[in-house]
């Protein structure tokens, strides 16, 4: 396979929008947002049912990359705060989908996660779901909330580059920091380029290494993406006014 | 088919009504039946299907009810009428439905007084009507109800009106110009052949329609193929004069400074016209332009510190509460001014209107007359208006679709063609009332003029989505087979030739849902706790406190912002007009070629007999004022110099360097409108896409459009290589492929999966889904649906959608079939034309590359400026 990955630190980042850290034989994924339809049909959609299905197809081609013996899901493992049962069973088959390649697979907590949070993916051996994981000094959590330790690797704000009408889901990399874009397609992002961005990211001076098809591509520093937006007459009013 | 343009006949036709329902009539109208109760009363009472073409304030409403209600009193005097459901008025709005409760309430009561009773009942059931009251409707139903088709479809749903629709036996359909072209139209054709199909014997129907075209296709929509329908034509009295049309130019000959200019004179002659007319509607196109007026003329009168002058907006984004309010101070004549986008274009009878002005181009003959038809409604008063071009571009389209107006060259009906959506949602609301042979239910849909094109192919792969057995291609996504449902939520079970409603739920998501009106996701504004009007979520979602917009034509200052509601104050300081998003329809066929000869008239006479001719022409050919004739004269001596007007038929492709210098424009001026325009434009831009690799950028106007090329790509052109780019051959494929590449497709698939209700506008409460935002249909669902099930009915819905309804793809081939002369002029800039017809309107981005190749070419662009900057 002709992929272009790129290495930040310890860690290997692929087009998929994994972390790989090859000499922990850890990979790290978040907002894979299981039973994304399931909460919808509770909405009353009428949709194709995919979001495992092309869950599974994306770690095949994440494994592929380095040899992995643990999946980390830093957090939003499934859509809903209340997952129906074939939303737990969807979380199971992609649990026994990694067994079965001799696997493990980690959650982690996220905001979307709140009733894995108290009886973890399997109701049967109810473990409920750690907020952090440590993996070669690196602390690994969702990032809903604060994160303790001076180097994280987080999701949740599912960064995308905007540009030219195209959307592309980016990681945004600093010192001591990671945050991966979502590891599902049906998350609309956060653009890096025109978006408030989280004051966190300030002091790690961000850059944006976005993903596509095969290729990861590292742009630069994310200030020299945003250009100058025009303010509105009441973007120039509310500056005066603070 | 009958054409009664004067009434001679020598005793009054109201004589044939009963007793008292002719006493009153003759002491209400002393003068005698118009003629359009004249011909449609003898036709009504026989029960024949009859569409009753005529205009404005010729008393259509009377013709349609009047011999309805002079058969109910009949049967009363005989003893024989029943407390049953007889007539149903459906109009496309509310508004219209209370306009006319209270019409019929004059002949009820005055009625009913000489009679000594009340025996005829009417009833309104829309939105707005109580829980209490639907009940009391349901329970006893009047003899005339009065409702939506939105409403009419929610009625047809439940159990309790079933035994009602038995005794109905007219079925009057208000606007039928308005309906015929829509989905709208088309899923209450459907409704009434469900309701049909419950009456005891097949109810006659009355169509009231402004303007329409003799054997039009309107009638189809009325009726459906299988029933004859009688059309009467009728002016509104003997003798009455034409409406009155004036053009003026709102700029002068100094072209530099135009739109600040345009906007203070725009505003000055308006306040001309309040001081010299009773009441005066202005239509201005669009929201923003509507409150900005308004907003204008108030402030205007502040800053001279005159009292504020009597002024209102209303359009679609104002509540509805607002909107009654506005609608009923016109009535009274207590307005000298309402400014509107299209809200007032329809039915409500506003009185004493004696001008409407429009702002800009009516887009079509007809749009225009019927917008003219607002004013002078009253008896014998003629109506006047004047078009106001604020352009030179704008003024040469105004001069023609003055001309085009005045000869009453009405543009024909064109009803929309077995739209599946609409067949889905349909589906699910029989379902709604229990079992039903699929056979039979294919039957009913057919027999509505919509339909009559509907495949069966199509209707069954409509039933197999909604029972959620659709078979998408072999292994799609599926990598445990059998393991789970392949749809969510299937509405519908389907099993030898039935069908029926899945659950209980499905029921309740049609109520919350039904209806194929889209609204784009809003926020709602409340002034000093009451509901104002609302914002499109886009534009809301920058607003923070003390922020200031514009709404109800006054400055507004955000105070509080909760859960997609505003609070605010009013305030006089300076404001921002907020954004709405509208389909903005271009000219009709009729106007483009129109206009497009004018303008190769025009470039002849320049060329061979030079300005004096042309200026003689413009001044004897069309009524226009020689200041405002001179400004056309300069345009088009400025292209003719610059460049070239394009002759007759023929197209004209400019390439120019943009101001930046980083792309090449291609400009076409082709005489063809912007629907057909559009198709040409979106296959050549596919073409110089797959050509060139990269990203491209598109407009799409009337008479033209134009491709913005990177430099880099060393884009050529020669008549050579424009007659391939314009090869009919593979057109179809290539305008699919640039479609795709561009937002129309995916929009569209947005609203017809709304509509279809395969993802709900109102979803579940407490259910909705955050995460994949607004656009999750458009820009997820749609390319994945593409992916699972390329031949969904929806998929092909959104493709009927745009070539069908949004593009004029036949004539766009007619054209080209002839054959056009091909002219290419290089140019150092882009000339008067492109910038006077194509390029005000931005450009589309369309993507070509790769988006890692544009993410590349992104990332060299900025290393570049790095390096620049070192």
């Amino acid at each position: 396979m002709g992929s272009t990955l790129l290495v930040h630190d310890d860690w290997l980042l692929t087009p998929e929008g994994a972390a790989i850290h090859a000499d922990l034989a850890t990979a790290v994924v978040a907002d894979l947002h299981l039973g994304y339809e399931w909460a919808r049909e509770a909405a009353g959609d009428c949709i194709p049912a995919h979001s495992l299905a092309e869950a599974l197809a994306r770690l095949e081609r994440v494994l592929k990359h380095a040899p992995a013996r643990r999946v980390v899901v830093a957090g939003d493992l499934v859509e809903s705060h209340r997952p129906c049962a074939r939303t737990r069973a969807d979380a199971l088959r992609l649990a026994s989908w990694l067994a079965d390649r001799q696997v493990e697979l980690v959650v982690l907590a996220g905001n979307h996660d709140l009733s894995l949070r108290e009886s973890g993916i399997d109701p049967r051996s109810a473990a409920p779901l750690a907020e952090e994981l440590e993996v070669g000094g690196w602390t690994i959590a969702h990032g809903h909330r604060p994160i303790t330790g001076p180097k994280s690797i987080s999701g949740h704000v599912h960064p995308v580059l905007c540009f030219e009408g195209a959307t592309a889901p980016c990681f945004v990399v600093g010192s001591g920091m990671i945050v991966l874009p979502a590891f599902t397609n049906n998350a609309a992002g956060r653009d890096v380029a025109s978006a408030p961005l989280p004051h966190a990211w300030a002091r790690a001076q961000p850059r944006c290494i976005a993903c596509a098809g095969d290729q990861v591509i590292d742009l630069g520093p994310i200030d020299r993406l945003r250009p100058p937006r025009r303010p509105t007459r009441n973007d120039r009013e509310r500056q005066t006014r603070s | 088919m009958q054409t009664p343009d004067a009434d001679p006949e020598p005793s009054p036709a109201s004589a044939r009504l009963f007793e008292p329902v002719r006493a009153w009539f003759d002491a209400t109208f002393p003068l005698g039946p118009l003629p359009a109760q004249v011909a449609a009363w003898p036709l009504i009472q026989q029960g024949q299907n009859v569409l009753i073409v005529s205009p404005t304030g010729s008393g259509k409403t009377l013709a349609a009810f009047l011999a309805i209600l002079d058969r109910l009193y009949r049967e009363h005097a005989a003893g024989t009428l029943q407390q049953a459901l007889r007539a149903i008025y459906v109009s496309p709005l509310r508004s219209l439905n209370y306009d006319i409760e209270r019409n019929l309430r004059a002949p009820l009561e005055g009625i009913g007084r000489a009679l000594g009773s009340h025996p005829v009942k009417v009833g309104v059931r829309t939105g707005d009507t109580s829980a209490y009251d639907r009940r009391k409707l349901r329970d006893h139903p009047p003899h005339l109800l009065i409702t939506t088709s939105e409403s009419l479809a929610l009625l047809l749903a439940q159990p309790g009106w079933k035994p009602h629709w038995k005794t109905v036996q007219h079925l009057i359909i208000d606007e039928v110009h308005a309906l015929a072209p829509t989905k709208r139209g088309a899923d209450l054709a459907v409704s009434l052949e469900r309701l049909a199909g419950h009456a005891a014997s097949d109810p006659a129907r009355v169509g009231l329609s402004a303007t329409c075209r003799p054997g039009d296709a309107a009638s189809l929509f009325l009726v459906g193929s299988h029933r004859p329908c009688q059309v009467v034509f009728a002016t509104t009295a003997a003798g009455e004069e034409p409406p009155r049309m004036e053009v003026e130019s709102l700029i002068g000959r100094d072209l530099a400074s135009q739109r600040g200019k345009a906007q203070r004179r725009l505003i000055a002659r308006l306040r001309e016209l309040m001081e010299r007319n009773r009441t005066t509607v202005v239509f201005a196109n669009t929201r923003a332009m509507t409150e900005k007026l308004v907003l204008d003329l108030r402030m205007e009168a502040i800053s001279r510190g005159e009292p504020e002058p009597l002024v209102a907006a209303h359009h679609s984004a104002l509540d509805a509460t607002r909107r009654r309010e506005i609608e009923s101070a016109l009535k009274a004549g207590e307005l000298a001014l309402v400014a509107t986008s299209t809200s007032l274009e329809l039915g409500v009878d506003i009185g004493t209107v004696d001008l409407t002005v429009q702002v800009g181009l009516p887009g079509s003959a007809s749009r225009w007359l019927q917008r003219l038809g607002r004013s002078g409604r009253r008896r014998g008063a003629r109506s006047r208006g004047v078009l106001m071009a604020a352009t030179a571009a704008e003024l040469a389209g105004a001069i023609v679709t003055a001309r085009a107006a005045r000869e009453g060259r009405i543009e024909p009906t064109r009803i929309v063609s077995a739209p599946l959506d609409v067949v889905c949602q349909q589906l699910i609301g029989m379902a709604c009332l229990g079992e039903h042979a699929v056979e039979a239910a294919f039957d009913l849909f057919r027999r509505a003029g919509p339909m009559a094109t509907l495949a069966r192919a199509d209707f069954d792969r409509c039933l197999a989505f909604l029972a959620g057995d659709l078979a998408g291609p072999a292994a799609a996504f599926e990598p445990e087979p059998g393991a789970a449902p392949r749809m969510t939520a299937p509405r519908l079970w389907r099993r030898n030739g039935w069908f029926g409603v899945r659950d209980r739920r499905v029921i309740r998501w049609f109520r919350g849902n039904v209806g194929t009106i889209h609204a784009e996701p809003s926020t709602r504004v409340f002034v000093s706790g009451s509901a104002l009007g609302s914002l499109e979520a886009p534009y809301a979602d920058r607003l923070a406190r003390g922020d200031r917009f514009v709404l109800d034509g006054r400055a507004l200052e955000v105070t509080r912002i909760e859960c997609a509601t505003i609070h605010a104050k009013p305030t006089h300081a300076e404001a921002s007009l907020p954004r709405w998003t509208s389909d903005r329809p271009g000219l009709s066929a009729g106007l483009a070629a129109d206009l497009a000869a004018f303008r190769a008239h025009a470039g002849q006479l320049l060329l061979e007999q030079g300005p004096t001719a042309l200026r003689g022409w413009i001044a004897g050919a069309f009524p226009l004022d020689p200041a405002a004739a001179e400004i056309l004269v300069d345009l088009f001596e400025s292209q003719a110099r610059y460049s070239e007007i394009p002759a007759a038929g023929a197209l004209l492709v400019e390439i120019s360097p943009t101001a930046l210098g980083d792309a090449v424009v291609h400009a076409f001026h082709a005489p063809l409108h912007r629907a057909a325009c559009e198709p040409l434009a979106r296959a050549a831009a596919a073409r110089y896409g797959r050509r060139y690799g990269r990203n491209l950028a598109l407009t799409v106007a009337d008479l033209g459009w134009a491709i913005q090329i990177p430099i880099e790509a060393e884009p050529e052109a020669s008549e050579e290589s424009i007659r391939d780019l314009l090869n009919d051959e593979n057109l179809d494929d290539d305008l699919l492929e640039g479609l795709d590449q561009g937002e129309l497709l995916a929009k569209r698939f947005q609203r017809v999966a709304a509509t279809a209700m395969m993802v709900l506008k109102n979803p579940e409460p407490g259910r909705r889904v955050r995460v994949g935002g607004q656009g999750w249909v458009a820009t997820r669902l749609y390319p994945l649906l593409k992916g699972t099930c390329p031949d969904h009915p929806l998929l092909q819905e959104a493709r009927r959608e745009v070539f069908e309804d949004l593009l004029d793809l036949p004539a766009a081939r007619r054209w080209l079939a002839s054959r056009p002369a091909i002219h290419v002029r290089p140019l150092d800039s882009r000339s008067p034309f492109t910038a006077a017809w194509i390029e005000p309107e931005p450009g589309e981005a369309l993507a070509f590359e790769s988006p890692a190749d544009a993410l590349k070419r992104l990332h060299l662009r900025l290393m570049a400026r790095e390096s620049v900057a070192i």
